[in-house]
């Protein structure tokens, strides 16, 4: 049967529904779709991180092979001081590239920022403002659902900035490292470095999903994000010297995260001297704050407010 | 309190051969919704029929408040809302309600930069079909709603009549037996709303959905749907089938004269007939109490000498009906002081 106006014949669905479909993991690749549509922010936003990844990986390559030549000038050495040399010169050589991989690192975390604030901002700020949340929740689709989502589709931009990165200039650094000596014997700082680079992706993650469930306009999360961010930055370091107290700096997101980094990486950054604990409250209080936001909004979403 | 109830949804999948329409599609018993202060939904004890069931009423009536309780997005102050044989009082009733219901917005609500398959497609994998059920059902969909070509091309460029319809084809994706349609014309010119009308009026009548039309436009709900339901400041008023509520009332006729309609007029108003004159002549009297049937106005005729062409029953239009139902109760709250 068909209607007076339209030609095509309406037809039943005879599969079935999935049981426990990954709903979430859709709801990401979706957003992820939309985003690689956009060319051109990708490739101004991207441009920077990979070249700075590029560049860093020749670096790392360089490293190892610049050394080469001295193995074969230690030919004639006794074989205990020869086995010593060598291992001396291979502490150093990883040294250098973890060096060369803090840095990289430190120097993408801005960028990152830019770019989960770019992508993130407008997640949940455009639905709402285009009403687009009624079609999901519609749906047999939970709000944590939602959410995860979401979170997956900015995580997915911040590990592409930092997460990626990092894993690049590792395995080049393992691939060029003799016997794979940087995989074999700094595969704990390999370790440490995506623990870092994905809990920096987490955690901004989730801020800026909040902030952009707060309003209705892209821009205007965008603008929150980088107020919020370095307000507190330039804020807490202004207090910090006016006062002279260092815990003024403990108000800054990169300063706790930089207290982090040292603590895994055993560093010491100037003014940053309080302990870790400190900065896992902060950034996990900030965390807390975030979800909860998060969940009110998205509540607020689900009925239609 | 059981989430759920024996009887499953007409129509749907699972007992598509099912061929026992008459089961109420809702069921609402004293249900009650209030955020704070603000009562959306005053005791509504009503039950939709299966079939096209539109949803009348001004703005602030409570649709949307129904809506969201119908789809489990929120809890009742008070009563009990039952839905396709399912009350949405835990998690897996509500999850389970939308997966047998498919929702239109009103709103826009589509994002832009993606084309239309990447949207059903995407939302059909959302309510769980897999991902080659969802492709070729989203193509299914949007060939039943006459989205062409446009289908592969980003949403940006489309018109509201096309947006309208792939917002249909994405409520009808997973081929739901209920489907709640908000303002499915807004905003269309008059050949996009014959298109949409004819759509409605499809799966309506012929594909036996289940469907709760909400709509401002009367005569939009009168060409699709059977029943009707208005609701005024969170109350139904007035609910039945169209048909009944439109029906032809004995008291109010169309008579149509040849000349002398004038004349007519005079001498019925001075027998106390209420009368008026339309603009094409014909005369519209209503029968005073007492007076039964038409055979008098044939002996004012004659006595006037005007020759009568025919007289009619009139049959009232569901704006009237509308109109008339909004009017009593406001005289009502009135007289009671709510």
């Amino acid at each position: 049967m068909k209607a007076t106006t339209h030609t095509e014949v309406y037809r039943r669905f005879d599969g079935e529904l999935r049981k426990r479909p990954l709903r979430s993991v859709t709801l990401a690749w979706s957003g992820i779709r939309i985003g690689f549509k956009k060319k051109l922010p990708m490739l101004l936003l991207f441009i920077i991180p990979a070249i700075f990844t590029i560049v860093t990986g020749f670096m790392v390559q360089l490293k190892f092979e610049a050394e080469s030549g001295t193995l074969t000038n230690m030919a004639g050495m006794e074989p205990s001081a020869q086995t010593m040399a060598m291992g001396a010169m291979l502490s150093s050589q990883l040294g250098q590239v973890e060096v060369l991989i803090f840095q990289l690192l430190t120097n993408m975390q801005f960028f990152v920022v830019l770019i989960m604030g770019w992508y993130g901002s407008g997640l949940i700020a455009e639905d709402r403002k285009l009403r687009a949340h009624l079609l999901y929740f519609a749906r047999p689709m939970s709000r944590l659902t939602y959410t995860a989502g979401k979170l997956l589709t900015v995580m997915f931009w911040g590990s592409l900035a930092v997460v990626a990165p990092v894993t690049i200039v590792c395995s080049v650094a393992s691939l060029a490292s003799p016997e794979w000596s940087f995989l074999t014997e700094r595969w704990d700082t390999i370790l440490k470095l995506e623990l870092y680079a994905v809990l920096w992706v987490f955690f901004h993650g989730i801020l800026v999903l909040a902030i952009s469930s707060l309003t209705d306009r892209r821009n205007r999360a965008l603008g929150g994000l980088f107020i919020l961010y370095f307000l507190t930055l330039a804020g807490s370091n202004a207090m910090a010297e006016l006062m002279s107290g260092q815990g003024w700096r403990l108000l800054s997101i990169p300063n706790n995260f930089q207290r982090i980094f040292d603590g895994l990486f055993d560093q010491s950054s100037p003014g940053i001297g309080w302990n870790l604990e400190a900065s896992l409250w902060v950034l996990g209080l900030l965390t807390f704050a975030s979800a909860a936001i998060l969940s009110r909004q998205t509540r607020k979403l689900e009925v239609g407010a | 309190m059981t989430s759920t109830l024996p009887d499953p949804l007409p129509g749907h999948a699972s007992d598509a051969d099912s061929p026992d329409r008459g089961e109420p599609i809702v069921r609402l018993q004293g249900l009650r919704k209030s955020f704070g202060s603000v009562h959306a939904l005053r005791g509504l004890d009503m039950e939709l029929p299966p079939g096209p069931v539109g949803l009348l009423g001004p703005n602030g009536a409570g649709k949307t408040t129904l809506i969201g309780l119908l789809l489990g997005l929120l809890e009742p102050t008070e009563g009990t809302a039952v839905v396709a044989g399912l009350q949405p009082t835990n998690r897996a009733a509500r999850i389970e309600i939308r997966k047998r219901v498919g929702y239109m917005p009103e709103s826009d609500c589509l994002l832009p930069g993606m084309t239309a398959v990447e949207i059903v497609s995407s939302l059909a994998k959302l309510t769980g079909l897999n991902r080659q059920d969802a492709i070729t059902r989203a193509h299914e969909v949007l060939d039943y709603v006459e989205l062409d070509e446009a289908r592969y091309r980003a949403l940006d460029g489309y018109s509201t009549g096309m947006k309208q319809r792939l917002k249909l084809a994405q409520a009808l994706v997973h081929d739901p037996d209920f489907l709640l349609l908000d303002e499915p014309t807004n905003g269309l010119d008059p050949a996009g709303r014959r298109h949409m009308l004819s759509l409605v009026e499809d799966l309506g009548r012929n594909q036996n959905k289940n469907i709760l039309l909400c709509s401002h436009l009367l005569p939009d709900v009168e060409r699709t749907c059977d029943n009707v339901v208005v609701l005024v400041k969170g109350q139904a008023i007035l609910q039945g089938s169209i048909a009944e509520l439109t029906a032809a009332e004995s008291r109010r006729l169309r008579v149509e004269v040849e000349d002398g309609a004038g004349r007519l007029q005079a001498a019925l108003e001075a027998a106390t007939y209420a009368t008026s004159l339309n603009e094409d002549g014909a005369l519209m009297v209503t029968l005073p109490h007492g007076v039964e049937d038409a055979d008098a106005l044939c002996g004012f005729a004659a006595g006037e000498g005007v020759n009568i062409s025919s007289i009619d029953p009139v049959r009232s239009t569901l704006e009237e009906v509308f109109l008339k139902a909004v009017d009593d109760s406001e005289k009502k709250a009135e007289a009671t002081g709510a």
